[in-house]
């Protein structure tokens, strides 16, 4: 099935209920389905490869990722906040692309027969073009959509996602039509991150509008989800922690009648952020998704009776979940493996494995799924006796001392619970003895002391004595990227 | 009409109705209105006629056979139940997943 089918189907079930806002424009499903159609034809006679879209969160996104899909080519939406060096690298990449960008950009200068058009001419053109057929290539092989990943090691590798793999997704995930009138889901996400096409296309499956918000910030969020009397959000870690403070330094809790659910993902969520958010939007559905780019978004889901459950509960296993990202999807299937590829029982860490309809696994460059069809991660986890999985960590980041496996989650969630700790990291730094040993970066709270000994001790006095850090080093931040994954890269050299 | 396999887009010979095919497993017809139904890009026969019963095959909706050997999702609403080799398939239950992107 071509993704495109889902908005045809939108668009034949409720052509004039509203599918986007965006400022102060609306476009119904039968508009965004003609804008698409009529995309695909300026995409057909550009004769462009790829289309590629430089840009915020705008109406531009769904009619480009549609029309390329109409039009049978890869959509790849492109990080704006990428220096002029690196995009260069990855528009020489898709040569020759149709490349919409935001008009604040400095122009680009491309090569290979790339055009640009700014996104107001874009929407623009489309409107021009005078007949369109709605319709597309069925190849369900066909490549939807092409992501470089966010490179925080080494040059950016190219996903794809072929439409089989998305539209598995979206009929596995989401009930056709399953919104009711009025409903609209508030996305935050920008348009080159997985989580960003997903919500568009669950969006339109589901026939909830979507509210875009280009430039997330907490109040601006929550006056927006009252002006436009969201039921839905979706949001990474990071933008929950900035909501929730901003709404601590404010007198009483924000009247949000409408607001109905939270969903998180895309990174780790810090337990105090959520539990002081279960507190504040008392009432409201939180689901913490997991997934990846290569696996078209969500594999599992640790839903609104998981929260509840784990945030009343005194048993320590079930609080825990709160912890937790959840179980797999039932279209999913999960394992834990060992470095030997053995698959491991509840409670033992190693890499997590998925198979499935959605998972493709590929790379322009080689498939990382091996012949049975498995994906290895490079993230790594365990499950609990209820086959609820946690995570540690990328694989790559577990710190190995003298052959002990070691997450740097269970460290830094510990440091973050002294009384002077803002924020922290944990990672591997090399050791002659040891081969690697425990190295942590801290943050402190406003006004307190580099106190290293009473760290250390703290965390031996709680987990043993291998976890203990070897070295702290202090800084004012922690370098994350703006969807909130922490850069460790950048912290090994302080070890260095 | 040949094999049906997984990602065909079918049509009903004596209606609206179009499906894609999700899932199946040695499926050797479908009908629609007990006409065989037939790819999208090929013409329908023209002495099918039209459906005349009351059943009809509603947009969005997953439908199963019993045994699960096929499953379809209606991609454009008509008349005309279901069935695969003359066994009626069932509406399949909704995924009660909450909402996540």
């Amino acid at each position: 099935m071509n993704i495109a089918m889902l908005l045809q189907m939108a668009a034949d079930a409720c052509p004039d209920r509203k599918a986007l806002t965006s400022g102060h424009l609306h476009f119904t499903y039968k508009e965004v389905l003609e804008a698409a159609a009529k995309a695909a034809v300026l995409i057909r006679n550009s004769g462009c490869r790829y289309v590629a879209l430089l840009d915020v969160s705008s109406p531009a996104a769904p009619v480009a990722l549609m029309g390329a899909a109409m039009a049978g080519v890869p959509y790849v939406p492109l990080n704006y906040r990428l220096t002029h060096e690196q995009l260069d690298g990855l528009l020489s990449r898709i040569e020759p692309a149709l490349i919409i960008t935001d008009p604040v950009l400095p122009t680009l200068e491309v090569s290979g027969g790339s055009i640009v058009k700014r996104r107001p001419d874009f929407l623009q053109e489309v409107e021009q073009v005078t007949a369109a057929d709605v319709s597309w290539p069925e190849d369900p092989g066909l490549v939807a959509v092409q992501l470089f990943t966010s490179g925080t090691t080494g040059t950016p590798k190219a996903a794809i996602l072929r439409h089989e793999h998305i539209t598995s997704y979206i009929l596995g995930s989401v009930e056709f039509m399953s919104a009711a009138e009025g409903d609209s889901a508030l996305v935050t996400v920008p348009p080159y991150h997985i989580a960003g096409i997903s919500a568009v296309l669950s969006g339109i499956y589901s026939c909830r509008r979507i509210v875009q918000l280009p430039d997330f910030g907490a109040a601006i969020w929550l006056n927006l989800c009252k002006r436009e009397n969201v039921t839905n959000a979706f949001v990474v870690p990071t933008m929950l922690s900035r909501i929730v403070d901003h709404i601590g330094s404010i007198d009483g809790k924000p009247e949000l009648p409408s607001l109905r659910a939270i969903a998180y993902g895309g990174g780790r969520m810090p337990v105090p952020v959520i539990e002081r958010a279960l507190e504040i939007f008392e009432g409201v559905d939180f689901t913490n998704a997991y997934g990846l780019t290569e696996t078209s978004s969500t594999i599992a889901l640790l839903g609104p009776e998981d929260h509840r459950a784990a945030f009343a509960s005194h048993d320590p296993l079930v609080r825990e979940r709160l912890g937790s990202v959840g179980r797999p999807l039932p279209s999913v299937e999960l394992e834990i493996r060992n470095e030997a590829g053995k698959v491991l029982g509840p409670g033992q860490s190693g890499e997590i494995y998925v198979r499935g309809p959605q998972v493709s696994g590929e790379y322009l460059e080689r498939n990382a799924c091996g012949a049975d069809g498995w994906f290895p991660t490079r993230d790594a986890g365990y499950l609990d006796d209820d086959g609820y999985l946690f995570l540690s960590g990328r694989a790559d980041d577990v710190i190995v001392r003298g052959g002990e496996n070691i997450s740097p989650a269970e460290i830094e969630d510990v440091l973050r619970e002294h009384p002077a700790v803002a924020d922290v990291a944990a990672l591997g730094i090399p050791s002659d003895e040891w081969g690697e040993t425990v190295g942590t970066v801290v943050v402190l709270r406003p006004g307190e002391e580099e106190q290293p000994a009473e760290l250390r001790h703290f965390v031996k006095a709680r987990l043993r004595s291998s976890r203990e850090p070897e070295s702290i080093v202090f800084i004012p931040e922690l370098p994350y990227n703006e969807m909130g994954k922490l850069l460790r890269r950048e912290l090994r050299a302080l070890f260095a | 009409m040949s094999e049906i396999k997984t990602g065909m887009r079918l049509k009903s010979a004596v209606s609206d109705v179009e499906v894609m095919v999700v899932k199946c497993e040695g499926v050797s017809s479908l009908t629609c209105g007990d006409v065989p139904m037939v790819p999208n890009t090929e013409a329908a026969p023209s002495d099918a006629g039209d459906y005349a019963g009351d059943e009809v095959c509603q947009l969005g909706k997953r439908y199963i056979s019993p045994q699960g050997s096929i499953e379809v999702v209606c991609v454009k609403g008509g008349k005309g139940g279901l069935a695969a080799d003359g066994e009626p398939l069932e509406v399949k239950a909704p995924t009660a997943l909450p909402s996540s992107d």
